[in-house]
């Protein structure tokens, strides 16, 4: 045997045997309605849990880069919603109601107990509202990574000069139930814990390799939908007595991806402020 | 046979065949059983339903795709001929007491024979629903490919082993052929129907039959003034080509020009044929498609590492042009120590890499700027720029450790195999060649049938990639370990200098690949990658470590410790 080579051998090996052991601690939770499981990702310690909602279509994965390094302050829970990621398909319409619902009965399944921060990114944004509205007991604080506000959909389409491609409603597909959960949002009456919305106006910098119609769209965005959504997004933060907003100019709609360190920090913020308010101790003994 | 009367030379032709090749006969024909059996194992509610046979399709795909490749093994009837140094019809079947008419006639004919057979049992799995190209047309098309198949066997014997790019080009262009009926059912054209592509099939299969009788005539009547009008003009454009003229410096210089002439340009070569007749004029017709661009150069990348398996298996014997095995006289007694040959073939293989990547990158470099549609690839170099805080050096960076490795990787497939044809072991060459088709082709069933399944009817819970990665992180770290073990073992009686020098190169590679795991890995860029191409969601960690391992697999280092003994036995042996 060739001495260095063996040595080398050992020290391969074991670091081999190290790392094939090495996965992220995903979990499978039955679901409420049909009993089929959906996966989740725990992480952390502490109170509030933190609880992460993606946007439409995105997997848990939305947060790869957030919720390692929010669980180094507290508790973490992402999943993917039914019929997403990994998860298996739920009951329909895919509204904000029945996704609420879902997520309340994920998380007592799951054994996470309130206080909840919420963390909704682009249609996350109106689900963890709706949530906060029907189990307001629960909900510590929110936190909105530029989410899809429902006078700015109502703006935009005001503005559309072409009618969109008509096709039959997929009650399966949380898009096209969108104007169902906008409705249950625009009702839903939040309680009174910090909100933070962070709001993506930018980047100002447009990279040179996007094609030339891509690139006038982008500037088209920013000249007239990232004003508009800022107005917006500011209007309805202000109704809010512990209202927030975050603007950023580095990211545009991709936050969770362009600016982790921002959400983190804005999370961090939000925790501290559940963790100093008296009122999150009594919700904590809730079940 | 001997005193038996055989009953006429016809039959001792076809007798012939299937005495050599009765095994690829039998082959065929328990596959085609096996499957018949396997499809009778499912109910009638998965065979006679459309999303039922959907998911059947990659095996019974895969399974009539290997038992017609066996039939046209078995009518690869060709033997060498050591006077003309080449391979073409079994030049001993020249005095049979028959026509040149009857001699090509008789193996054509039974080839389209047996394949129509095969295809006509199988029609009953493969063409059931969804009929994009219709039974008559694909049976015609085959037929129609065994005799041009023939043809090119035998007209261009000089070529030898050559023929396979002939061969593979032809078959490309019946499977594009084939779908031209198909393209009828949007552009109304006379010359998109079946019935003209029948016609021009038969026309062309007479015109291909023709050719193999005069092609035969000739090389049976012993060539003529134009037998070699091909070959006597390549070596006439060889002689005009610069050659050295200067003395070698040493001996080791002398092996490594003889081996890059043997073996070493052959790989370059190729790749510049291939991006010269198929990938340029494909990427210049698709250029308005966003979508083709991916494909375009996933398949430009890849066949570089494609082409390297075969040739390595080539390169990795005594002599690529030769079917022994065993060191000639001329190569034994060379001035070269045994592990000096190594390191020199070692050093052709890299250079036929530099080469050949420097091909791809020249192809790129114009092909990109000029006339590629790149709205797909910039699609994923957003996500990319988006990741990496709005830079874009990061995805150079990425893109060169991605061109580092897969030139490390067409290395290995070149040198990797050194042990095996350098030991003059025929079972384990040909053993070995056997599992890398075996490989190859359960991974194409296993990526059809994941592919399918999840175009198909989407089961309750979906598959969870997880647990196949999960295996498989335990397979390759099974690999890791078992890679420097060996090493440890195969190295033992190599000259201490040798492996300090090797093992400092393969310490360098192995840190630049782990770095670029690392880049590809780090800020969840592959995460964010799987997403946005619609991949499953993988255990981002499991990814790691599956990258970790993969960078330590990638440069050779154990079995490449055992090609100096394997060449030392057969090179003494004589």
């Amino acid at each position: 045997m060739h001495k260095s080579l063996l040595i080398l051998a050992v020290l391969f090996s074991i670091g081999a045997i190290l790392l094939a052991g090495r996965h992220q601690d995903f979990r499978r939770i039955k679901g409420a309605t049909n009993g089929n499981s959906w996966r989740a990702l725990s992480a952390g310690r502490g109170t509030p849990t933190v609880v992460f909602e993606s946007g439409a279509g995105s997997p848990l994965e939305t947060w790869a880069r957030i919720q390692s390094l929010v669980g180094r302050f507290t508790s973490t829970f992402s999943y993917d919603r039914a019929g997403l990621g990994l998860s298996a398909k739920g009951a329909t319409p895919r509204d904000g109601e029945r996704i609420a619902a879902e997520l309340h009965a994920a998380l007592s399944t799951a054994q996470v107990s309130p206080p909840y921060v919420l963390v909704g990114h682009s249609l996350g944004g109106p689900f963890v509202r709706i949530f906060a509205g029907m189990y307001p007991s629960d909900v510590a604080g929110l936190v909105l990574v530029d989410p899809t506000q429902e006078d700015l959909v109502e703006w935009a389409k005001s503005r559309k000069t072409t009618q969109p491609k008509e096709h039959p409603f997929r009650p399966h597909d949380e898009v096209d139930c969108a104007p169902l959960t906008f409705a249950q949002a625009k009702t839903c009456r939040l309680p009174d814990v910090p909100v933070t919305l962070i709001t993506g106006i930018g980047p100002r910098e447009i990279p040179d390799f996007l094609p030339a119609s891509l690139k006038q769209e982008v500037q088209r965005d920013q000249e007239s939908l990232y004003p508009a959504k800022l107005k917006f997004h500011q209007r309805w933060v202000e109704s809010l007595p512990q209202g927030r907003i975050v603007i950023t100019e580095k990211s545009g709609h991709g936050i969770p991806w362009e600016e982790p360190e921002l959400v983190v920090e804005v999370i961090r913020e939000v925790v501290a402020r559940v963790r100093a308010s008296p009122s999150s101790t009594i919700r904590r003994d809730k079940p | 046979m001997i005193g038996e009367r055989l009953p006429s030379p016809l039959s001792a032709l076809a007798w012939e065949i299937w005495r050599q090749k009765r095994w690829w006969f039998c082959l065929s024909a328990a596959l085609t059983i096996a499957a018949y059996v396997l499809n009778l194992c499912f109910p009638a509610a998965i065979r006679y339903t459309v999303t039922g046979y959907d998911r059947l399709l990659p095996i019974n795909g895969f399974m009539v795709a290997g038992a017609l490749l066996l039939i046209f093994g078995a009518f690869n009837y060709t033997g060498f001929n050591p006077q003309k140094e080449w391979t073409g019809l079994p030049y001993h079947l020249f005095t049979l007491p028959v026509k040149t008419v009857v001699l090509v006639t008789v193996p054509l004919a039974l080839g389209v024979l047996a394949v129509e057979t095969v295809f006509v049992t199988w029609a009953k799995f493969a063409s059931t629903f969804h009929e994009r190209i219709s039974a008559p047309w694909m049976a015609v098309l085959i037929g129609a490919y065994m005799i041009f198949y023939q043809t090119i066997l035998w007209v261009l014997a000089a070529f030898r082993s050559l023929r396979v790019i002939t061969l593979a080009l032809t078959g490309t262009s019946f499977v594009g052929v084939a779908f031209l009926p198909a393209f009828g059912e949007y552009i109304s054209s006379p010359w998109l129907s079946e019935g003209f592509g029948m016609a021009m099939m038969a026309g062309l299969v007479v015109v291909a039959f023709f050719i193999a009788w005069s092609g035969v005539a000739r090389q049976r009547f012993g060539g003529g003034q134009r037998r070699n009008i091909i070959r006597a003009w390549l070596d006439w454009a060889e002689d005009r080509l610069p050659r050295r003229e200067r003395p070698f410096s040493s001996g080791a210089n002398a092996q490594f020009w003889f081996e890059w002439r043997r073996s070493g340009r052959l790989l370059p070569l190729c790749l510049a044929a291939i991006l010269i007749v198929v990938v340029l004029p494909l990427s210049w017709h698709l250029r308005h498609e966003p979508g083709a661009v991916v494909w375009i150069l996933a398949w430009t990348l890849a066949t570089p590492m494609i082409l390297a398996v075969p040739i390595g298996k080539g390169f990795s014997k005594p002599d690529f042009w030769s079917s022994s095995l065993s060191v000639s006289s001329f190569l034994a007694t060379r001035p070269l120590a045994t592990g000096e040959w190594i390191v020199i073939k070692m050093k052709v293989a890299a250079l036929s890499t530099i080469l050949t990547w420097t091909l791809v990158l020249a192809f790129l470099s114009v092909w990109l700027p000029l006339w590629a549609n790149l709205d797909s690839l910039n699609s994923v170099r957003v996500v990319l720029w988006m990741v990496h805080g709005h830079s874009v050096y990061p995805q150079y960076l990425l893109a060169s450790f991605g061109f580092f490795a897969v030139a490390l990787i067409t290395w290995k497939f070149l040198v990797n195999g050194l042990w095996i044809g350098l030991s003059g072991r025929r079972r384990l060459f040909v053993g070995s060649a056997a599992l890398y088709g075996f490989i190859c082709l359960a991974g194409m069933i296993t990526l059809t049938t994941v592919t399918n399944r999840e175009e198909g009817a989407e089961p309750p819970t979906p598959y969870d990639p997880d647990r196949l990665v999960a295996t498989v992180q335990w397979i390759v770290a099974g690999a890791v370990m078992a890679k420097f073990g060996l090493a440890a073992w195969s190295w033992r009686s190599i000259r201490r200098c040798r492996v300090q020098q090797y093992l400092w190169l393969w310490i360098g590679g192995t840190v630049g690949l782990l770095s670029g795991a690392g880049l590809i890995w780090s800020d969840g860029t592959l995460s964010a990658l799987l997403m946005v191409l619609g991949f499953p969601p993988i255990d981002s960690l499991r990814l790691a470590s599956l990258l970790v391992f993969s960078a330590l697999l990638t440069i050779p280092l154990a079995r490449l410790g055992l090609a100096p003994t394997a060449l030392a036995s057969n090179r003494h042996a004589r």
